[in-house]
Formats: structure tokens, C-alpha cells, sequence
């Protein structure tokens, strides 16, 4: 029954073709809208890793370091520096605002202001008030100027994915210089950032590197379930383009099937004579899926970052659809009635 | 060419038909074409049903073939009640006991001759290499040794029924049945396909064919007749209320009854395919129509329609004929 299934496939390939390359499409954006959500949750996770923190301290009844809503003092950070225990603390203040890249073409950013320099990919940090380190994802080149807060800051530095909130890119530069630019010069800060522990002195609560990052993914929870609801979609239209090529298929082969059962095929034969079809076709479907998503991948806005395990399971789930959507043409095919091969 | 690769080996079942009835219902009517039909055949005869298009050839063979069960009556093939099998029972039957020629031979398009034989061999269970080369000896005794892997697309209609023929072979089955196999053949190759019939009929094997082509009769060792039947041939008089436009009976059924209108008018409208009706006859009370039909066994010729709100009184034939005197 294999070998009809295929001789049959084979005799119909340009539809079959068809049909792979459409599904694949369709699983080759699946596993592009997977990676993008694996990029909205790994680009969080970066984001905070960069500060090697052990603990966060922020202001008590405040929401989190980088969706600052109180603002601290920074001289707090001496008073938890003297804690036993406690390795490091560096201030963080974060401001968030919108700069020009380019004429005409306004961006939101995120600005923060550190202690401590951050883990730079080209470059420079910032030596003097003025000077900044921007994201690569800015397209802003070392050497060029961008006004922020009211002032013209020179790009001195690059960083390499430091983005949050679905790649809104980050600029950094040390917290005296943006206190200046932002506050007048005010000793504020968003957070502390602590190396060891801390107890959180009155006044602070002491949040995990997990609870900061579920802070930022809090945000683009939207952005994350509309994808998963498009994978779902999308996985709707793949099974129906299968089951509607096989359906087409099994009432072109309706006098097949009843030639077939006169001749005593069993309901499972017709069952793996298209089944079988539907098998070949996510299969192959889920390779084109992979060559699709690996060549788009580089023209999309925004980092797709395909997880490994995406690729196996995509063939588990292009199989379980094309069992399904099979289900149509199964059902009309084991239902043939054998009398219609006796027709003339 | 091997002369035992056709050479029958099945046991030498009888094929008895006993008091077969099928009955279908076309359009609420009941269409009888098989009405308790007995038959005998001992093994290793060939049967011709012959008869006219509509007479229940293909009927009376797709319930041997174990495909249509009859309304009533049995078919036995050797120990095993056709007409009572099902499920595992029932593919194995088809698949192993009997072969079928079909009308319009239904090989798998996709499939190469040689593939289209191994099929049945294949369901049976045979294993490929051992289906492969008895498929290969079956198509070389058909002489289409040369054909082995054309697609059925790529041969003539002779060569796609040999390789029908073949394929109804390879199980080795006890009952070969032909489903009108000069039907869509060319009268060099009914010739070929006639001879290849004959050989098959061999003790162990019985060997169905219908027909209405009278030059396969030499070739048979029985030939039964069918004749169109039709469900109420026979009973009293009926009278028949009709409400105006009501349809008594339409061109094309099997004639039953003669009528006579007793009260309103009926018309007999003859269909075309290339226009209106024509209105063949309008019977008004003291006439009748529908006598020709139930006379020559031939189908209605014409619909009846009520013109008005009618009575009419059905009539089998004797009756009718008796009913003045
Ligand atoms: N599935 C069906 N439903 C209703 N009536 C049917 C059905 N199949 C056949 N009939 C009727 O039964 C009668 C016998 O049909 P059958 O096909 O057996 O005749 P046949 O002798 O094989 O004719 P032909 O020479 O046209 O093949 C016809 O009147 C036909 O209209
Ligand atoms: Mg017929």
C-alpha cells in the first residue's frame, strides 16, 4: 500500500510540490514567529545577565529596575556596600526616552546609567561627560552623534544585543553623566545592583535576577502570546492545505479505492494509502520549513532566534497535522463503495 | 509461455444461485432486475449472462463478487455462503476466492502493468519479489511480456483488459468474473480476449462473463438469459388516485402495469435531449396506455402525467387483456 501511495504521489508530484512548498512556507514562518519569541525572551535575559547581579535593590513598592517608577538615592549604595556579605554594589538609573538614528525616523531607546562599565563588542566606554555606548541594534557607527535629553552625545562605544521590550535598544553611559543630563545633577538612582547579598535595607525590597527578567517579559507578554496565536494559525492553515490536497486527491482516486476494496483491501490498506501521502508530505514540507526560516531569518527587524529544539519538533508537529488533516480524505476513501467499480 | 501458470488449482467448487432476488429503489420505485433466479454451474464450466443493457448482468455479477448483497436468496461458491459473509471473511473472499474483470478494467494509473497484477498478491500478502515474477509470468501468458512496465495510459484497450485479466488471476481464485469485457474493445481484439476467456474455464476454476454480444456464444458451455424484470408484474387491479401534475410512472423505468383512467386525464410526455416535451398522448376516462412495456419487456417509453386531479386503475397484463371479456 506504501508503494501505491507513492506511485500515486509520484503521478501527481506537481500538485504534490505545490503543496510542500506552501506548507513549508507556512512552518518555515512558524519557526520564524518561534524565533522571535525566543529572541523576546533571550534578549531579557541578556539584558539583565550583562549585569552580573546577584540581587537587585529597589525602592520598596517600585515595580523594577529597568520600569523604574521610584526613583532611590544612590547614596543608599554605600550604607548596603558595608553589609558583610556584600562584594559590590553599583547604582543603575534608567530613563526611558526617544532619539533620531536618522532624520526623520524617531526611535524609543532605553538609557542607562551605571557604576560599573558595561561588557562593550567595539569601542570604547565613555571617558567624559558627552560620550556614550549605544546597541549595534541602533545602527548608530562609532564616532557619529546623536541628540538625547536635550543634549548632542558622541558615540564612543558598541554593545552587542543589550535590548528589552521587544528590541528596544539600549545607550549606556556612566550614571554621573546621565544624572546630569537627566535630574541636574541629582544623586537618584532606579536600582542597586549587588554582587553577594544584601539584606534590603527599610525602605527597599531585594529582587532575583529571575523576578527583574520577569519584569521585562511582563511587558511583552502581548507580543508573545499574539505570536503563539499565530503559530496556531498558521498550523490551522497548514492542515488545511494538506487535508484539501489529499481530499481533492482521494475523490480523484474514489474509483481506486473501490476498485481496491473489490479486490479486498481492508479499510486499513485505504487508510495507509493515504496516509502515507500525508506523511510524505509534512515531511518534506518540515525540510522546506527549515531552509525557509534560515533564509529569512537575517532579513527580519529583529533578531530571530530559532531555538534547536524548534526544528525537531517541527517535524513532530508537520506529521500530527498531516495525520489530521488527513482525517477528510481517509474518511471519504474508506468510505468508497466498492459497487462503483463495476461501473462502465 | 508457461501453460500451468493459469492452469486453475482452486478446489472444484460449484457456484449455486438460489432463489437470488436483488432489488434496488430508484426514485421510490423498486427495480427488480434479479427475481429469484436459480443457476447451477459445476466447476470448470464459463457462463454467459446475456441480455440487454438494464437486465441486471452486472447486478447479479457484483453480488457473486461478494460487492452487493441481494434482497433475498443465496449464492454459494463451493462450502462458502457468499451472500452471508463479512468483515475479515468477506475481504478474504474477494480478495482470494474470486477475480473480477471489470467493465472498464480499472487498473491504478499510477501503477505499471507488472505492479497493477502484483495488487491483489500484495494484499494477499505475498512477498514483493515472489508477486513481482508470478506477475511477471501472468502478463507474459496474456502476451504482454513486452508491456511489462507500460502504465495502463500507455496501452491500448485490449492490452489494459489482458492485463485485467491477469491481475483477476493472481490470487488464484476459484470464480473469474467478466463484466461485459468486449464492451470497449475493437473487433480484432474481441477475438484475442474471447480465446483468453476460454482457456480460463478449467476444471477448478468457473469462469462468469456477461455480455450482450451475441458473437460470445459459441464460447460458452451455458448461457443464461436475463430479462428485464419488474417488481408488481403481477396482482390485482389497484385503483390509483392522482392529484394534477402527480407523475404515475417516467420514461425509462421498467414497465409494470397497464392503466385505464377512470376519471381527469392523463398525458404521456416524452422526454428529448434537445428540447421541450412532447406530449405523446393525453388518455381521457375509458382509455388506457402503459400496455406496450409490460407486453415486449421493453422500459416506459414515455412519463406519465396527471393533467388533472385523476383515477386510474393499474392493471397487471393477464389481467387486462381478460378484463372486457
Ligand atoms: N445502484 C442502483 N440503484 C438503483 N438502481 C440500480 C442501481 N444499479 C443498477 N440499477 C438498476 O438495475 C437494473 C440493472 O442494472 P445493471 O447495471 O445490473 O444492468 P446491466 O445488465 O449490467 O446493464 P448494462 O448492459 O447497461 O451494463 C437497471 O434498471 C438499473 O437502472
Ligand atoms: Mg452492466
Amino acid at each position: 500500500m506504501w508503494s501505491i501511495a507513492l506511485r500515486d504521489l509520484q503521478m501527481r508530484r506537481r500538485r504534490f510540490i505545490t503543496a510542500v512548498i506552501a506548507v513549508g512556507l507556512v512552518f518555515g514562518i512558524t519557526l520564524l514567529l518561534d524565533g522571535f519569541s525566543a529572541s523576546l525572551r533571550n534578549e531579557a535575559a541578556r539584558t539583565v545577565a550583562t549585569f552580573k547581579a546577584d540581587e537587585w535593590l529597589v525602592s520598596a513598592g517600585g515595580s523594577g529596575p529597568f520600569t523604574p517608577d521610584h526613583l532611590i538615592s544612590q547614596d543608599a549604595a554605600a550604607q548596603v556596600r558595608a553589609q558583610p556579605g556584600v562584594r559590590n554594589v553599583d547604582p543603575l538609573l534608567v530613563v526611558a526616552t526617544a532619539v533620531q538614528p536618522k532624520p526623520g525616523n524617531r526611535v524609543n531607546v532605553n538609557v542607562l546609567g551605571t557604576g560599573d562599565a558595561l561588557p562593550l563588542s567595539g569601542g570604547r566606554w565613555p571617558a567624559r561627560s558627552g560620550e556614550v555606548v549605544v546597541n549595534d541594534g541602533l545602527n548608530k557607527p562609532i564616532g557619529s552623534t546623536i541628540s538625547m535629553l536635550g543634549a548632542q552625545v558622541r558615540v564612543v562605544g558598541e554593545m552587542h544585543g543589550v535590548s528589552y521590550f521587544a528590541g528596544t535598544n539600549v545607550i549606556a553611559l556612566p550614571i554621573s553623566a546621565l544624572q546630569q543630563l537627566f535630574a541636574g545633577g541629582q544623586r537618584v538612582a532606579s536600582a542597586l545592583v549587588v554582587r553577594g547579598h544584601a539584606t534590603a535595607p527599610s525602605g527597599f525590597q531585594a529582587m532575583t535576577n529571575a523576578e527583574v527578567r520577569g519584569t521585562l517579559t511582563r511587558a511583552i507578554k502581548v507580543a508573545a502570546s499574539t505570536v503563539s496565536f499565530l503559530d496556531i494559525l498558521l498550523w490551522i492553515v497548514a492542515a488545511g492545505i494538506i487535508g484539501t490536497i489529499l481530499y481533492m486527491t482521494a475523490l480523484e482516486r474514489t474509483r481506486d479505492f473501490a476498485a481496491l476494496k473489490a479486490m479486498g483491501a481492508r479499510n486499513h490498506h485505504v487508510f495507509v494509502a493515504i496516509a502515507a501521502q500525508a506523511v510524505v508530505l509534512s515531511l518534506a514540507a518540515g525540510l522546506v520549513s527549515i531552509v525557509v526560516s534560515k533564509a529569512l531569518a537575517p532579513s527580519f527587524p529583529i533578531t530571530v532566534e530559532v531555538p534547536t529544539r524548534s526544528y525537531p519538533l517541527i517535524f513532530v508537529v508537520a506529521l500530527a497535522l498531516g495525520l489530521v488533516g488527513s482525517l477528510a480524505g481517509v474518511r471519504r476513501a474508506v468510505a468508497t463503495d466498492p459497487a462503483l467499480a463495476f461501473g462502465g | 509461455m508457461t501453460e500451468t501458470i493459469t492452469e486453475a488449482v482452486g478446489t472444484d467448487d460449484e457456484l449455486v444461485v438460489d432463489q437470488l432476488t436483488i432489488e434496488y429503489s430508484s426514485g421510490g420505485y423498486a427495480v427488480r432486475p434479479i427475481d429469484g433466479l436459480d443457476l447451477h454451474v459445476p466447476s470448470g464450466q464459463l457462463v454467459l449472462l446475456l441480455g440487454a443493457s438494464g437486465c441486471g448482468k452486472t447486478t447479479l455479477l457484483s453480488s457473486m463478487a461478494a460487492i452487493l448483497k441481494p434482497s433475498a436468496g443465496r449464492i454459494m461458491l463451493g462450502q462458502t455462503d457468499v451472500t452471508a459473509l463479512s468483515g475479515a471473511a468477506l475481504a478474504n473472499y474477494r480478495l482470494r476466492k474470486v477475480g473480477v474483470i471489470f467493465q472498464s478494467f480499472n487498473l491504478l494509473a499510477s501503477l505499471t502493468a507488472v505492479e497493477n497484477v502484483m495488487v491483489p498478491m500484495r494484499l494477499a500478502g505475498v512477498r514483493g519479489s515472489a508477486a513481482r515474477r508470478r506477475a511477471r509470468e501472468l502478463l507474459e501468458h496474456v502476451d504482454l511480456g513486452h508491456r511489462l512496465d507500460h502504465r495502463p495510459d500507455d496501452m491500448s484497450g485490449g492490452q489494459q483488459q489482458r492485463v485485467a485479466i491477469a491481475r483477476s488471476l493472481a490470487n488464484e481464485p476459484s470464480l473469474v468474473l467478466a463484466d461485459e469485457p468486449t464492451a470497449h474493445l475493437d473487433y480484432v481484439q474481441v477475438e484475442g480476449v474471447i480465446q483468453l476467456l476460454r482457456t480460463l474455464a478449467q476444471p477448478g476454476r468457473i469462469v462468469v462473463v456477461s455480455t450482450h454480444d451475441e458473437r460470445l456464444l459459441p464460447l460458452a458451455d451455458r448461457v443464461v438469459e436475463l430479462t428485464p424484470q419488474a417488481a408488481g408484474r403481477e396482482g390485482p387491479p389497484e385503483r390509483v388516485e392522482l392529484s394534477a401534475g402527480e407523475v404515475l410512472f417516467r420514461q425509462g423505468d421498467p414497465a409494470e402495469r397497464v392503466f385505464t383512467v377512470e376519471a381527469g386525464e392523463v398525458e404521456l410526455v416524452r422526454e428529448r435531449t434537445d428540447g421541450p416535451e412532447e406530449v405523446v398522448m393525453v388518455a381521457a376516462p375509458g382509455q388506457y396506455f402503459g400496455e406496450l412495456g409490460p407486453m415486449f419487456r421493453l422500459p416506459r417509453s414515455a412519463t406519465a402525467r396527471a393533467r388533472t386531479d385523476s383515477t386510474v386503475t393499474s392493471w397487471a397484463l393477464r389481467d387486462f387483456r381478460r378484463r372486457d371479456s
